[in-house]
């Protein structure tokens, strides 16, 4: 296994920048995911790390070689493609066998190996079978023992679960973790779900408009988005934004719009901004009989164990997540209280966010 | 709605059924008329023969070369294929799954085969393959063939590449395997049916030319079905059309066991899979 | 921009995988168009005999020749009523039969049995079937009291070309068919569903979806069914030999009844460049004015490469 590094990554189609000065370092062993709204450049990064699609301008270096001018097969990385790309006309065996056989490995050797990642995968039975005989889950497996195989020091992987329904989806995702844990490998995963995304990386980066605008540990990401677009992007359901004005009123600030007033966190004291925009996840709320921010109830959706209620706060409309036996119904006032501490605060005009320790 | 609607589809039925008996009853009226005796030919007919006769048969059969010309139009035609595949396939590997400059205008000059006046060729064609010693061969033969048939083969052949996804190749490149071998093992077991339909279209290019096999094989013992059938009909002042007939049901005959074995992948190998 | 080696070496076998067609292409059809050039400019009766350089004599006689215009007009109207009429008749027998049917795969198959078969049957075939004393047409149309005297569907300079062109189309239109066939496989069934929940009648559902689709697939057949008609030459030489009279003989059966049965190639080979050019000409003005199909029908890795 080895890391991967790329250093200010761009890439063109003819005019259009669609990756923008991607850096970012991958160590030994990490899973590592881009994640973004489709068209963000985070598939045609990962092409680029495969060697299928040419690098405008930087360097991808694995295991401290540049690989840029090397093709696809001279990189020893694996990928799995999102259709799987298996190879109809072959066997589910000869599928798993065909890189090592091109690399004139003995026969022997690749029966062993592909036993091997066959017993790993639960394709046992299925070897002498052709993939259109297969079901979508082991047709998945089968594009992923194909990488597996190959024992290589990169896994590329371009959003392989996406073509699986929901439930498979959820156990493949928890099988992948495990698998690829277990064989210690580096991963670079691409994936448009955030919730895969946060579930399966040890780091992720999130793309937006081609360039990274975030790379960091889930749990940071989600308490600490850099931007309101990674707000929103990440976390489900998505946060809420108000636009608010900073009012000073005897030496304290306050956060206003139409419908609430809040102090400003004691944290964020020294905010210089007069108006910026306010999030706040739909969890982070806390209902109240009296005396909190009033709203008027207009949808009510129901999730199982939580309800997800749409209010009307003035010209604006929330969302807040509160537990399935609250009884609400639409037309009804509600009120709820926000911590502090679940303010996100965002620059009005470049809607970068507002940290904490600011000395300026 | 409903009666209209049916009123459409048999409508429809009956066209297709008119389509069809104008191109097959001749082949089906030429087949009665074989085994018909000559003097009942000249006469009136009545729809079905009053006398069956197998004399037109044993004239072709035994008392010409029919039996030689079937196995040079063979020849030609197993030529023409074994030229074309490699040509057709390559090249339309070439045009419409790699990418280089110039392409487009290479596709277009192969293309352009077809604007030149064959019958108008053949005199400057003797001359150069009698300087190759390709005249009065077999494979002289089929190299004109050949060149008729890759033009067009490669435009045949490309629905069926085309609806390769580019992701079968880009995991081969991954996995190392080299572009040639990704081709030979990879996109040619794929295009399988569609390399099946343009063997046959290159098969009956040659099964059914006649103008270069007439002017490039001098010798009677290389001619082939054409040639030979034209002789024996066209060569006498009256026509006998009984052995006309049986000569007509003698060179069809091996394209119709030819369509009943392979003839339902010709659809399918060119339309990318998409009739099942 | 960087190198990079794994497309540019696509596209280097891009290049080698095409090279041999171009060269056999080179071999059997510029170098003779070349040779056959040279031959237009000299005085050759037969391949062989001796010869001088005469110029552009052939050419001057040629335009002076009121056989030869008369067949370049009678090659127009072939092309016209040949290729012009096959495109229209194969595209709307394959819209026809391309919804399913009892039968259908029987029509897909067998439909291209007249395209299968060496012309010389063809010839035969009909020949039999327009024979004036005993053809199935005349005998059975004469026995309805339709015709009081047989048909000389061959021997009537007035109809003998309306006879071969319809010959020549039961050859070419089930192969034609066939691809129009192929081609609307590939249109997505599933802008047919759209358009029908949207309310589109079958005119609109041709116009929106079905021609679009059909559009590069035409002009490539457009282009090569035009070039395969006007070049059509056994059929006419079996069927009338460019008779009676000469009422079919287009340019290809004159040039080559000139060359080897009036024994004089170099007049028959200017015949064939002043042919050719006018067929260049042609074929420049139809793929300039359809370039943007042409392109499409080339484009593949259209999200790919831009």
């Amino acid at each position: 296994m080895a890391s991967v590094s790329l250093k200010n990554l761009n890439k063109f189609f003819g005019n259009t920048l669609v990756v923008n000065n991607v850096s970012v370092d991958i160590a030994d062993g990490e899973f590592l995911v881009f994640v973004g709204p489709s068209g963000c450049g985070k598939t045609t990064t990962l092409r680029m790390v495969a060697g299928l699609e040419s690098i405008s301008d930087g360097e991808i270096q694995i295991r401290d070689r540049t690989v840029n001018h090397l093709p696809p097969g001279a990189r020893d990385v694996a990928m799995v493609f999102q259709n799987y790309a298996l190879y109809s006309h072959m066997t589910v065996g000869k599928n798993l066998g065909f890189a090592l056989k091109a690399r004139r490995f003995d026969d022997d050797d690749i029966k062993k190996r592909v036993l091997r990642v066959a017993k790993m995968l639960d394709l046992e039975e299925m070897l002498d079978r052709k993939p259109r005989q297969l079901s979508g889950g082991q047709r998945q497996r089968v594009a992923l023992g194909r990488a597996i195989v190959r024992n290589p020091q990169v896994f590329l992987m371009d959003e392989p679960l996406s073509n699986l329904d929901a439930l498979l989806r959820l156990q493949t995702r928890k099988e992948l973790i495990e698998l690829t844990g277990e064989l210690k490998s580096t991963v670079i995963y691409v994936t448009h779900d955030q919730v895969e995304a946060m579930t399966m990386g040890h780091r992720l980066a999130v793309m937006n408009e081609g360039e990274v605008v975030q790379l960091d540990t889930p749990e940071n990401i989600y308490n600490q988005p850099s931007s309101r677009f990674v707000a929103e992007f990440i976390g489900s359901p998505p946060m809420n934004f108000l636009n608010m004005e900073i009012n000073e009123k005897n030496g304290k600030k306050f956060l206003k719009n139409d419908s609430l007033v809040l102090p400003v966190p004691d944290s964020m004291k020294k905010l210089c901004e007069n108006a910026v925009i306010m999030g706040f996840r739909p969890n982070e709320i806390e209902l109240v009989s009296q005396g909190g921010i009033s709203g008027t109830v207009s949808v009510v959706e129901s999730l199982g164990a939580e309800k997800l209620v749409y209010l009307k706060l003035g010209v604006n409309t929330i969302s807040i997540l509160v537990p399935s036996e609250e009884k609400i119904k639409s037309g009804e006032n509600l009120q709820f209280n926000l911590r502090p501490e679940a303010l996100h605060l965002f620059n009005y005009s470049n809607q970068r966010r507002i940290t904490s320790n600011r000395n300026d | 709605m409903n009666s209209s609607y049916s009123v459409i589809s048999i409508l429809r039925l009956l066209v297709i059924v008119l389509i069809m008996f104008i191109l097959l009853a001749p082949f089906l009226w030429i087949l009665i008329a074989s085994f018909r005796p000559n003097m009942e030919l000249v006469r009136n007919q009545t729809l079905i023969p009053q006398n069956i006769t197998l004399e037109n048969y044993v004239s072709l059969f035994a008392k010409s070369a029919y039996w030689k010309w079937v196995i040079n139009s063979f020849i030609v035609s197993l030529y023409t294929v074994i030229l074309s595949l490699p040509l057709i396939v390559a090249g339309a590997y070439s045009v419409y799954r790699t990418q280089f400059r110039g392409r487009n205008v290479l596709s277009f000059f192969l293309l352009s085969v077809y604007i030149f006046p064959t019958a108008l060729l053949v005199v400057p064609i003797f001359k150069i393959f009698d300087g190759l010693s390709l005249i009065d061969s077999h494979l002289g033969c089929a190299l004109m063939n050949t060149a008729f048939a890759v033009p067009f083969g490669i435009w045949l052949l490309q629905a069926f590449l085309r609806s390769l996804p580019p992701e079968l190749e880009e995991a081969a490149a991954v996995d190392g395997i080299s572009k040639i071998r990704t081709l030979f093992q990879i996109i040619i077991p794929q295009a399988a049916p569609g390399i099946i339909a343009i063997a046959m279209f290159a098969f009956i290019v040659s099964w059914t030319e006649y103008l270069f096999a007439m002017t490039l094989l001098l010798s009677n013992d290389l001619h082939t079905l054409p040639i030979g059938l034209t002789g024996i009909v066209f060569g006498q002042y009256r026509v006998n059309w009984g052995f006309a007939a049986a000569g007509a049901v003698g060179s069809a005959l091996p394209v119709f066991i030819l369509f009943l074995i392979v003839g339902r992948w010709f659809i399918r190998g060119i339309s990318a899979g998409a009739i099942k | 921009m960087t190198q990079n080696d794994f497309r540019n070496s696509e596209a280097r076998l891009g290049l080698y995988l095409i090279l041999p067609a171009v060269v056999l292409v080179i071999l059997v059809v510029i170098l003779p168009i070349i040779s056959g050039i040279q031959i237009s400019f000299t005085s050759q009766r037969v391949v062989g005999s001796e010869f001088e350089t005469v110029g552009l004599k052939n050419y001057l006689d040629l335009f002076g020749d009121k056989n030869f215009i008369a067949s370049l007009g009678r090659s127009a109207v072939w092309v016209i009523a040949n290729g012009l009429f096959q495109t229209i008749i194969s595209l709307l027998i394959a819209l026809l039969i391309n919804q399913p049917f009892r039968g259908q795969n029987f029509v897909r198959t067998w439909i291209l049995l007249p395209w299968a078969v060496p012309a010389a049957v063809t010839a035969i075939l009909w020949r039999w079937m327009f024979d004036a004393t005993s053809g199935i047409i005349n005998t059975s149309m004469m026995g309805l009291g339709v015709l009081e005297k047989p048909l000389l569907f061959l021997a009537n300079p007035e109809i003998a070309g309306i006879s071969l062109t319809f010959v020549n189309s039961w050859r070419y239109v089930p192969f034609l068919t066939i691809i129009f066939l192929a081609s609307l496989a590939s249109v997505p069934e599933e802008e047919y569903e759209a358009a029908k929940v949207d309310g589109a009648g079958m005119w609109l559902q041709f116009k929106s979806i079905t021609f679009p689709n059909l559009l590069p697939t035409l002009t490539v057949l457009g282009l090569v069914g035009t070039l395969w008609a006007s070049n059509v030459f056994d059929i006419i030489w079996m069927m009338t030999r460019g008779g009676p009279g000469v009422s079919t003989t287009t340019v290809p059966v004159l040039m080559y009844d000139t060359a080897f049965y009036g024994y004089n190639i170099s007049k028959a080979s200017a015949g064939a460049i002043i042919f050719l050019l006018l067929l260049i000409i042609f074929a420049i003005v139809f793929i300039f004015l359809n370039r943007k199909q042409f392109i499409l029908a080339n484009e593949t890795f259209k999200d790919l490469s831009k």
